[in-house]
């Protein structure tokens, strides 16, 4: 990517009264990409948006669009704009109007807006329902009237707050295709807050994921989930088991742990702790491997099967080890195997280089 | 169980009603007697409502009445909107509490009271009291029922409504008149309906801030009443009734029929 970026935070905070919701962050998006905020809620990600949209204005720092300062722009004269988690259709005004509102502010005329109105209205499939009041169309239709208002001006930016949190599962599989179709079309860049990480794997090009007023980790989803940087990015993108110990030794590319149970486990490690620091292996369910007793040895527990769910092509399965943990193992079902009874006897066990050992 | 209303069930409504609205249904009554004793029904007659038009006393003190009730009615509803945007959109500001107890007294205070402060405010300012000192009393109890609506109205306001239309390009002045204003807008026309209806029928306020030749029409109907009752003004409060009761409706209608669901 040359040039300077569309978007870029520096070392932005924000503060309500003693409760830092946005921490010295520091974040470049730039053009033409679907980008996620991830978070559990309170982590700031919604502050993060405001902050962008210019609803609020940062104690410290400053925020860049197309290289033009707009840390003290007043939202209506910055070219981005938002998708409101509760879409914020304006009632008094038929779907048309409320697509429209955004290019009347501007003053143009009123062919071109006619004509750009229409342009969305099937760019969203809603080509016929120009006339109808936000009130008498469903949660779906809402939703794509909302993406429409917003779009219609050509933003640099589109921000979207939880766009599919108001709807329902099935509803909210494939508006996740939608919104990544229109983001192709327009070329424009989507920040989508979410605390879903399912949509931010399934969407995102790349994803921040937050904690704290503060950024953990940025990257592709992919990455993201294959190699976490913290324990909080573990947890919280995608399942995983995590076991906690002391450092008792370094291995080529990793180290040894020992747990409090005395478990002695080695993963892959990118950082280098000192012998005796506490640290966290993270193994995801569908690296973990289940043998019958005797085959593996190491690297691993006995247990035993405690119960077996079935779901998606998958077959989950929790196992209490012998030393009392408790982890979840999946495999998929087409790779055969995948039958174990409850209450059979196996070792699960795992390849270091599949398993992270985490500082943080 | 029967469906519905039993008869024991009608009865009740039936008795509930005719203590509230029997005396005002002899007013209208009798205001179609063709006789000139109110008591006595003496077939059914329009000529109170045709001699009603001939007495120059009665239609100067209506418009009088009609004229105060439009100009407080107007002026409560700039200020009252006014008070509750100041609670409900301004946080926490020093005396809050003071200023909204203070906004809703006079929804309590006794209106004797009311009217005797104003006038010794009014006599203490050496204002002449006629026409503006009856508006201004009115404003002050009609002000705090249009705050009571439209501060109600403003509490279920979807604030990102107006976030979405500034990110849009409205200026905050733009926004309030494209959006806020239409969204809060049955609310202030219920509210306007309410003080008009309040200043129209209110004789208390009125009685202790008019001046000569300012006479309204509930203190007309007053001082003829006490010279003897005459169908005449059985009429003009028919007449009264259904200007009140038709803008209550439509106030309640308005409130109802154009409130769009806020979300």
């Amino acid at each position: 990517m040359g040039g300077a970026p569309l978007l870029r935070l520096a070392r932005v905070t924000k503060a309500y009264g003693d409760v830092v919701a946005v921490r010295d962050l520091s974040l470049d998006i730039p053009a033409n990409e679907f980008f996620a905020l991830l978070g559990p809620s309170g982590c700031g990600k919604t502050t993060l948006m405001r902050l962008i949209a210019g609803f609020e204005t940062p104690d410290d720092g400053r925020i860049y669009l197309d290289g033009q300062d707009i840390t003290d722009l007043p939202p209506h004269l910055r070219s981005i704009n938002m998708m409101f988690q509760s879409y914020a259709l304006f009632p008094h005004m038929s779907v048309a109007q409320n697509i429209a509102f955004g290019l009347k502010q501007e003053g143009r005329p009123r062919q071109e807006i006619a004509s750009r109105v229409e342009d969305m209205l099937r760019l969203v499939q809603m080509v016929g329902l120009g006339e109808r009041r936000p009130d008498q169309l469903s949660g779906g239709q809402r939703q794509r009237v909302a993406l429409a208002r917003a779009l219609i001006k050509r933003p640099k930016l589109l921000l979207l707050d939880e766009p599919l949190a108001a709807l329902d599962r099935k509803l909210r599989h494939d508006t996740q295709f939608e919104l990544m179709q229109a983001q192709r079309e327009t070329g424009t860049s989507f920040v989508v807050v979410t605390h879903d990480q399912d949509e931010a794997m399934v969407m995102a090009h790349r994803m921040a994921v937050m904690r704290a007023g503060a950024i953990d980790q940025i990257g592709a989803p992919r990455e993201v989930y294959e190699e976490p940087a913290t324990r909080h990015v573990a947890g919280f993108v995608g399942e995983t088991n995590f076991f906690e110990g002391r450092v008792i030794q370094y291995m080529p590319g990793g180290v040894a742990i020992e747990t409090s149970k005395g478990l002695k486990l080695e993963a892959f490690c990118q950082q280098h702790p000192a012998i005796g620091a506490k640290v966290t292996i993270s193994i995801r369910p569908e690296n973990l491997r289940l043998s019958a007793p005797g085959v593996f040895s190491s690297n691993g527990s006995a247990g035993e099967i405690l119960d077996q769910v079935f779901r998606e092509g998958l077959s989950s399965f929790r196992v209490k080890l012998d030393t009392g943990d408790l982890v979840h193992v999946r495999k998929s079902v087409s790779e055969g195997g995948a039958q174990h009874a409850r209450g059979e006897r196996v070792f699960v066990s795992f390849a270091p280089e599949h398993a992270r050992a985490l500082l943080t | 169980m029967k469906r519905g209303l039993t008869s024991a069930h009608l009865a009740i409504l039936a008795a509930g009603f005719a203590f509230l609205y029997v005396p005002i249904a002899l007013v209208v009554l009798y205001s179609f007697n063709a006789s000139r004793l109110v008591t006595v029904w003496g077939g059914f007659s329009t000529q109170w409502y045709v001699s009603l038009f001939a007495n120059e006393q009665l239609l100067q003190a209506a418009s009088i009445s009609f004229r105060v009730a439009l100009a407080s009615a107007a002026l409560s509803t700039v200020l009252g909107t006014c008070a509750a945007f100041a609670l409900q959109r301004f946080g926490r500001f020093p005396a809050r509490t003071l200023f909204s107890g203070m906004l809703y007294a006079p929804l309590v205070m006794p209106e004797v009271i009311i009217g005797l402060a104003l006038l010794l405010l009014f006599v203490g300012l050496g204002i002449d009291r006629g026409f503006w000192t009856i508006v201004i009393g009115h404003t002050t109890l009609g002000l705090c029922f249009v705050a009571v609506v439209v501060q109600a109205r403003l509490a279920g306001f979807d604030r990102s409504l107006e976030e979405a239309a500034q990110d849009l390009g409205a200026s905050p002045a733009r926004t309030f008149r494209s959006i806020t204003l239409p969204l809060i807008a049955p609310a202030m026309a219920a509210g306007f309906l309410l003080a008009f209806t309040i200043s129209l029928d209110d004789f208390v306020i009125a009685s202790f801030t008019s001046g000569p030749g300012s006479t309204t029409l509930p203190m007309r109907i007053y001082s003829q009443v006490r010279l003897g009752l005459t169908p005449e003004i059985n009429a003009i409060s028919t007449l009264l009734i259904g200007i009140v009761g038709l803008s209550l409706l439509a106030a309640t209608a308005i409130n109802r029929l154009k409130a769009p669901s806020a979300r």
